[in-house]
């Protein structure tokens, strides 16, 4: 019975996976169900996990359960400990899913849904669950050291020092972005502000609950956190509605950048145990349950696609993403396809924690699948959406206009016919006082989710409850980002800082880290505000340099992957890791070109800018920009983006050069020449992870 | 009950108190110890028993941290260190 089950169940995947695929391919022009996108995507998951996964392990890495792993030989109980496959799989995708897989398919669907699901199954699939394996695989050959240093021993200190420094530009722009979606979500919302506000003084209490009543006792901790945090988005609709707290709580865009950069720098500052620590706990609960709930959600609700397949804005005309669906909409969606992100969290943590080489298959590769099944459900959440909502949402008021009634006209004309009464009613059913131009993802999400849960449970009453907590459970985590990733950054600079000036670099030294950490939040705090000032910025500026620069981290990643495995002597299978690094590259650099290059000021930087700064010379104001100040803004902040674009593009060239170089080295030397920690016998059958 | 209690409160001692815990719903409370202890590794907090067995192989002439003592320890050094968080 088992042998048969074994037999049949594959093809049965496949037969099932081709039926959805079928599904959505042959009711074009009718609307399909998303349970079948749902299906199908996890039907290519669990099929390419099953053999092409098995396939890089044993042919292509030759993972060896005999081989110590950095987790035994170190073994402390504190960093190195060996754990458990399933517990380590939890950690390592709690670790990297983030807002990346849900902020970036939703401004993708702007494309139709199509397009979006093609590139996040193929994309994982090839390029970034080998990505988060094969650098998982190098750390854990390598005592768990981090990327940078890793590149530093395989390729020198000179490509070191460039992957450091990409590592940081992009932690800033990242930053940025995300900084800028929770601004954007939560602007001239008093609901949404409040219970964001109250995570606050609650991670607070929980951390100091942890640390003096009773230490240890997170279970109780989050338990009474996750109560408060209910509560309080109940409470929340009462605070909207008040006279005197309403107010207390509405602030503009601007005043909430000022916020969230003087919170950033606060909170980066304070001991760990006070806030970061108790709120990631929050958020990683929150954060598994939604994603399961939502699961659950799309399965009993079935809720059908109203997005087109394909839309007209394919042809580079999209009011959410300027530009042609190739190269954008692969720099659009990063994480969920593949985030070079991932392989700082795979050579951090991860490998330090990994008990035999074999496991590192599931937590690597399967821990990635799953995070594109999350950007698939944040797909199918904003494809789910009447589209007329959806471009209401998302389209910068440059492009609709002020009101719901010139939005409903604009999109109306594009071909989605929908009523100014329906955005505001929706913004009703909500809680909010508008929801136009809310671009950033997060705001469109959570309506969809709202949607998708109150069928669910609670119906059309339940609809604002559940979009604040959509919004809470999105700015719980981003806001976490923030504080961990000031913390990062600071210590980056100090890397970086300590080379030109010795006392800079200290750690322990208060002076030196106050400067770090000023100069780390200034550098993304200076884009969110001018996203909330520039008449034209916005994520919609900011998310596609996000996007470049986190492709070319992983390119840089996927370079040095193939590097090592040269080293190995494994050049038969380089294209493992070749073919989705030759895609990246052509990808971004070709982005980076148009986003350069272009002529056309709707996509190229340095079009926007100059057309700006010379009408501006002339004294001319073009709308929507306002004064010649702001023209000059709009100028200045289109410069300054198109030279990162610049910087990326030639750090991920210099790479390339530095891989060639040292591939060839050892494609000329018959030993293999890679850097790993010695073999050491790890006997067979005997458990490491002890307790489970 | 005394499960259910000890298992959102953390406290085995306390949730014994509350309710005692007959012989046949061990084997449950255990299941629901370890999955207790395995929630809290996947939110990255090291397990306590498993350090006391590391130490006592380690340094066993010195004495181990005590439980909030290394739960401080382990909080202090996850996060002080450069943490990196993704998108």
């Amino acid at each position: 019975m088992n042998k048969l089950f074994q037999v049949l169940l594959w093809p049965a995947l496949a037969v099932l996976g081709a039926f959805s695929f079928a599904a959505i391919a042959l009711n074009r022009g009718e609307s399909v169900s998303a349970a079948w996108l749902v299906t199908a995507a996890l039907c290519v998951f669990f099929i390419a996990y099953r053999f092409y996964s098995k396939f890089i392990a044993e042919r292509v890495l030759k993972l060896d359960d005999s081989r110590m792993t950095p987790a035994v030989t170190h073994q402390d109980g504190v960093d190195y400990v060996p754990t458990n496959k399933y517990v380590l799989y939890g950690h390592h995708f709690a670790a990297i899913a983030g807002a990346g897989p849900l902020v970036g398919p939703v401004l993708a669907a702007q494309w139709g849904y199509l397009p979006g699901t093609i590139w996040l199954l193929v994309g994982v699939v090839v390029a970034g669950a080998v990505q988060d394996f094969v650098v998982l695989f190098c750390s854990m050959r390598r005592d768990g050291r981090s990327l940078g240093e890793m590149v530093k021993m395989e390729m020198g200190p000179v490509a070191g020092t460039i992957a450091l420094i990409g590592a940081l530009a992009i932690m800033i722009i990242i930053l940025a972005a995300l900084g800028l979606i929770v601004v954007k979500a939560l602007g001239e919302s008093p609901w949404g502000t409040f219970t964001v506000a109250v995570t606050i003084p609650l991670a607070m209490v929980m951390g100091i609950y942890m640390r003096f009543i009773r230490p240890g006792k997170i279970m109780e901790a989050s338990a009474f956190g996750v109560i408060v945090l209910l509560f309080t988005i109940w409470y929340g609709q009462y605070v909207s509605h008040s006279p005197t707290l309403g107010p207390l709580f509405t602030y503009s865009a601007p005043q909430l950048a000022w916020a969230v950069i003087v919170y950033g720098a606060i909170a980066s500052m304070l001991p760990v145990w006070l806030l970061l620590a108790p709120r990631d706990y929050l958020s990683t609960f929150l954060k598994i349950g939604v994603v399961a709930a939502l699961a659950i959600g799309i399965y009993i609700v079935m809720p059908d696609l109203q997005m087109q397949a394909v839309t007209r804005f394919a042809d580079g005309t999209g009011p959410v993403v300027a530009g042609t669906l190739f190269p954008f909409l692969f720099i659009t969606i990063a994480c969920g396809a593949v985030s070079g992100f991932h392989a700082l969290i795979s050579s951090g943590t991860t490998p330090k924690m990994i008990e035999r080489e074999g496991h590192a298959r599931f937590i690597g590769y399967g821990g990635m699948l799953t995070e594109s099944f999350v950007a698939i459900m944040a797909l199918v959440a904003a494809a789910t959406l009447d589209p007329g909502i959806y471009f209401a949402m998302n389209a910068p008021a440059a492009v609709t206009g002020p009101t719901a009634e010139t939005a409903a006209k604009v999109i109306s004309e594009w071909g989605w016919v929908i009523t100014p009464e329906l955005i505001t009613q929706t913004a009703k059913d909500v809680g909010e006082h508008t929801i136009l131009h809310r671009a950033g993802g997060a705001p469109t999400l959570a309506v969809g989710i709202a949607q998708i849960m109150a069928q669910v449970f609670g119906g059309k009453e339940m609809e604002a409850l559940w979009y604040h907590f959509a919004i809470l459970f999105e700015a719980l985590f981003i806001l976490t980002a923030v504080d961990a990733g000031t913390r990062a950054g600071r210590f980056m600079i100090q890397d970086l800082l300590g080379h030109v000036y010795e006392p800079l670099g200290r750690i322990e030294s208060i002076p030196a880290n106050v400067i770090a950490t000023f100069l780390c939040v200034g550098g993304w705090g200076y884009f969110v505000y001018q996203g909330t000032i520039d008449p034209l910025g916005g994520v919609n500026t900011i998310w596609p340099l996000f996007g470049i620069g986190n492709q070319m981290l992983a390119g840089i990643a996927l370079l040095l992957a193939t590097t090592v495995l040269i080293k190995m002597k494994r050049e038969k299978y380089t294209w493992v890791t070749l073919v989705p690094t030759a895609w990246l590259l052509v990808c971004t650099l070709s982005a980076a070109w148009e986003k350069i290059a272009s002529t056309n000021p709707k996509i190229g930087f340095f079009a926007l800018a100059n057309k700006y700064s010379e009408a501006a010379a002339a004294g001319t104001v073009i709308a929507p920009a306002k004064t010649i100040a702001d023209m000059q803004r709009v100028a200045f902040n289109n410069y300054l983006c198109g030279s990162i674009t610049i910087m990326f593009a030639a750090l991920v060239i210099a790479m390339a050069f530095f891989t060639v170089k040292f591939s060839l080295q050892a494609l000329r030397n018959p030993k293999p020449t890679a850097v790993e920690t010695p073999y050491k016998e790890a006997p067979l059958g005997e458990s490491y992870a002890t307790a489970h | 009950m005394p499960q259910l209690t000890s298992w959102l409160t953390g406290d085995d001692k306390l949730a014994a108190e509350l309710g005692g815990s007959p012989d046949r719903l061990q084997a449950i409370a255990n299941k629901v110890v370890q999955l207790r202890r395995a929630l809290k590794q996947v939110i990255g907090v090291p397990d306590y028993e498993v350090y006391l067995a590391r130490h006592k192989v380690i340094h066993p002439d010195v004495p181990p941290m005590g439980e909030a003592e290394f739960f401080r320890f382990a909080i202090d050094r996850r996060y002080g260190k450069p943490g990196i968080r993704c998108c």
